[in-house]
């Protein structure tokens, strides 16, 4: 029954004989026996399908068939050619289905979204470690050289705490971190901060850096300890590595999404920065875990670490509009430490 | 089988003296683009990449098949396995790399001279491997740069121009673009491409100017914003993300600027036979379509971006037209057509880079 349907059809196109620009109007009539017809102007051809090369068909442009000895004809009856190859029991192919299904397009959609949110939440992480198990200790080091001295000239200035004290201090990194083998170069350094106010962080490769304004709020030794315990997770568990790997993975999936936007470069650069804020929290949870582990380790009590994390919330707390704000990528400081009052 | 005998075309029309103008048609549309992009992204991520190839084809015959001239479409004819081969190999070429530098340091070294004598040969035959796969009216484009071309023009005059400090950037501008486009041909027809160094200078001077024009303004917007709502609120979250907007805006317009600018010179003198090609796109345009395009692309957190890119090709071939001399159905195939079937040009699809203008 479809023979005689599509037998009368008549597929309207113009032909080209590929040694010239110049098109001749052309029609291709379907017959028997898996032959076509072409009909130019004055001439008739008999055409084999099986020996010709039907593209693929995408949305509406023009359909093409090219023909073995050269040349090819052209069409905008896509649903022409379309019968034509049901007849000659060749397949249209099931992707260019798949594009004309809005219902396909939209599960793509749920599909790509599905991916794309397991992909960040699980892949990236899983990934960057990997891939930071596999590059050698010395990246990074290589990764926080320059850092303080950049940071020395803006935001920090020189301890003002006096010798004797910055010694002491010296005496407490010591102690945590006197069973680290072999991991890191370790360095301990102390810098007045007025605009970040009381803080400590670490740079990649074991540089260890708390401000005179943290000194200040502790009121025992032993709850800085607790902090130099956590900056020591850091560096051991490589998270500034990590994250640099990780920002990596962010902007390569978003160039995968959005790469034939070129106007989007500026965006794709933006991105990874703002989603780098989820990933920070983890390794900030990551790190208080470590810290822990090691009071429990040397007998420390644990409200050490929750007392002064209570402290710098409520001496941050004061100022939370500021731009520095310290709990900007942390997690909530509820979450962290069990706060008295 | 084969067609022959093809002397009794249809009367070629009369011959046209006049010069008239020919608009490039874009028929293609966001919403279709928008389901091709789909499936593409979700096949290329169920593949771990592979179908990218693929992807990738389906892609360009998308938009060269819904550009059309007098009436004609163009066409792409890659082959998405060569496609596939040649990112394998460049992958694979980096993971070596990679790896040679674990395994000595010093071999790092060597990377650099390694880039400026290869960068010329990738971009020679990324650009072949484009022109020769693109076709209209049953004929391909080509392109006729040899190496010697590229590394004079990609390395010496970017080198240049780097020591120079910049004073010999408009030479290798137009260095480049003279290589890019005065190689490219149609069938058997050589393109044009000859402006004078002056040309260039003068719009890198123009440029200059505009930007800072530009800059000044937003300089200027920005002071009396901070000046009508008190110095103290510089910090607080309205009035920097202000700011940071006005900012924005003025990089999009200087960016939209250059690229408008630079695309007019470049395609605007640019030769065929006796046809040429005028392009008159605007800066400020181009940049409001920039700006409007991101907005909607971070308000729909990217499901605008098919129709992102179709706004984007219609609007610039919308200020492309070809001025033709003549009957265009007279260009005949290269005698060399064949040869594109050698197989070091059929895998050329190094980096996905598009070294265009
Ligand atoms: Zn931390």
């Amino acid at each position: 029954m479809s023979i005689l349907a599509s037998d009368a059809r008549v597929i309207d196109g113009t032909y080209f004989d590929g040694r010239s620009a110049r098109g001749v109007a052309a029609r291709l009539v379907a017959c028997a026996n898996g032959r076509c017809d072409l009909q130019m102007d004055d001439q008739q051809r008999c055409i084999d399908m099986a020996s010709v090369k039907v593209s693929a068909r995408i949305a509406h442009i023009p359909r093409r068939i090219d023909f073995s000895g050269g040349g090819h004809f052209e069409t905008l009856d896509n649903d022409g050619i379309d019968a034509l190859q049901i007849q000659h029991a060749q397949h249209p192919g099931l992707v260019q289905w798949f594009e004309r299904q809005w219902k396909v397009a939209l599960s793509s959609l749920l599909s790509v979204v599905l991916v794309a949110v397991l992909f960040f939440t699980f892949g990236i992480p899983w990934l960057s470690q990997r891939v930071a198990q596999v590059l050698p200790v010395s990246a990074d080091a290589h990764l926080g050289k320059g850092v303080l001295e950049i940071l020395d000239g803006r935001l920090l200035k020189p301890s003002t705490l006096s010798a004797e004290r910055q010694y002491q201090l010296q005496q407490r990194f010591d102690e945590v971190i006197r069973n680290q083998r072999g991991a890191g170069n370790w360095q301990f350094e102390l810098r007045d901060a007025p605009i970040v106010g009381a803080n400590a962080f670490a740079l990649p490769g074991g540089t260890v850096v708390m401000t005179d304004q943290l000194v200040a709020l502790a009121q025992h030794d032993e709850e800085l300890m607790t902090v130099l315990a956590h900056e020591v997770g850091h560096v051991r568990r490589r998270h500034g590595l990590r994250q640099l790997l990780q920002g990596l993975g962010v902007s390569a999936m978003a160039m995968a999404v959005f790469g034939d936007v070129t106007s989007l470069s500026t965006l794709t650069g933006v991105a990874p920065a703002l989603l780098q804020a989820g990933y920070s929290r983890d390794m900030e949870r990551e790190a208080d875990t470590y810290s822990r582990a090691w009071m429990q380790q040397q007998g420390i009590a644990q409200r050490r670490f929750d007392d002064l994390m209570c402290r710098l919330a409520a001496s941050h707390g004061s100022q939370s509009d500021s731009k520095y704000n310290y709990f900007a990528s942390h997690p909530a400081i509820s979450e962290r430490a069990r706060c008295t009052q | 089988m084969s067609i022959d005998n093809t002397d009794s075309v249809f009367d070629a029309p009369a011959p046209v003296t006049a010069p008239r103008a020919l608009p490039f048609e874009f028929r293609g549309s966001g919403s279709e683009y928008f389901r091709i992009w789909i499936v593409n992204l979700l096949l290329t991520i169920v593949t771990v990449g592979i179908y990218s190839a693929w992807a990738k084809v389906r892609r360009l015959r998308y938009f060269h098949g819904s550009t059309s001239l007098e009436g004609h479409a163009f066409d792409y004819h890659a082959e998405p396995v060569a496609i596939l081969i040649g990112r394998l190999i460049t992958v694979g070429g980096y993971a070596l790399f990679l790896l040679a530098g674990q395994i000595n340091p010093l071999l790092n070294l060597i990377v650099v001279p390694l880039l400026l004598v290869g960068l010329p040969w990738v971009i020679l035959r990324s650009r072949r491997f484009h022109l020769r796969m693109t076709s209209w009216r049953g004929l391909r484009f080509g392109f006729h740069g040899d190496y010697k071309g590229a590394f004079k023009a990609y390395i010496l005059w970017w080198l240049a121009a780097t020591f120079t400090a910049g004073i010999l950037f408009p030479v290798f501008l137009q260095r480049r673009l003279t290589y890019l486009l005065g190689n490219s041909a149609y069938g058997s027809q050589r393109a044009g491409y000859d402006v004078a160094i002056k040309q260039f200078y003068a719009f890198y001077g123009w440029f200059i100017l505009k930007a800072l024009g530009v800059l000044i303004l937003a300089a200027v917007v920005c002071g009396a914003l901070v000046a009508t709502t008190g110095s103290g609120a510089m910090g607080s979250a309205p009035v920097s993300g202000t700011l940071a907007a006005v900012f924005f805006v003025a990089g999009l317009l200087v960016a939209g600027i250059y690229q408008a600018g630079q695309l007019n010179l470049a395609f605007g003198n640019l030769t065929i036979g006796p046809h040429r090609i005028e392009s008159t796109l605007s800066g400020p345009g181009l940049a409001a379509l920039l700006l409007t395009n991101a907005l909607l692309i971070v308000i729909t957190l990217g499901l605008y971006s098919p129709w992102a890119k179709v706004r984007l090709i219609r609007y610039q071939l919308a200020h492309l037209h070809v001025i033709a001399t003549g009957d265009l159905g007279d260009f005949t195939a290269s005698a060399t057509a064949d040869d594109s079937k050698a197989l070091g040009d059929e895998i050329s699809d190094f980096f996905d880079v598009d070294f265009g203008i």
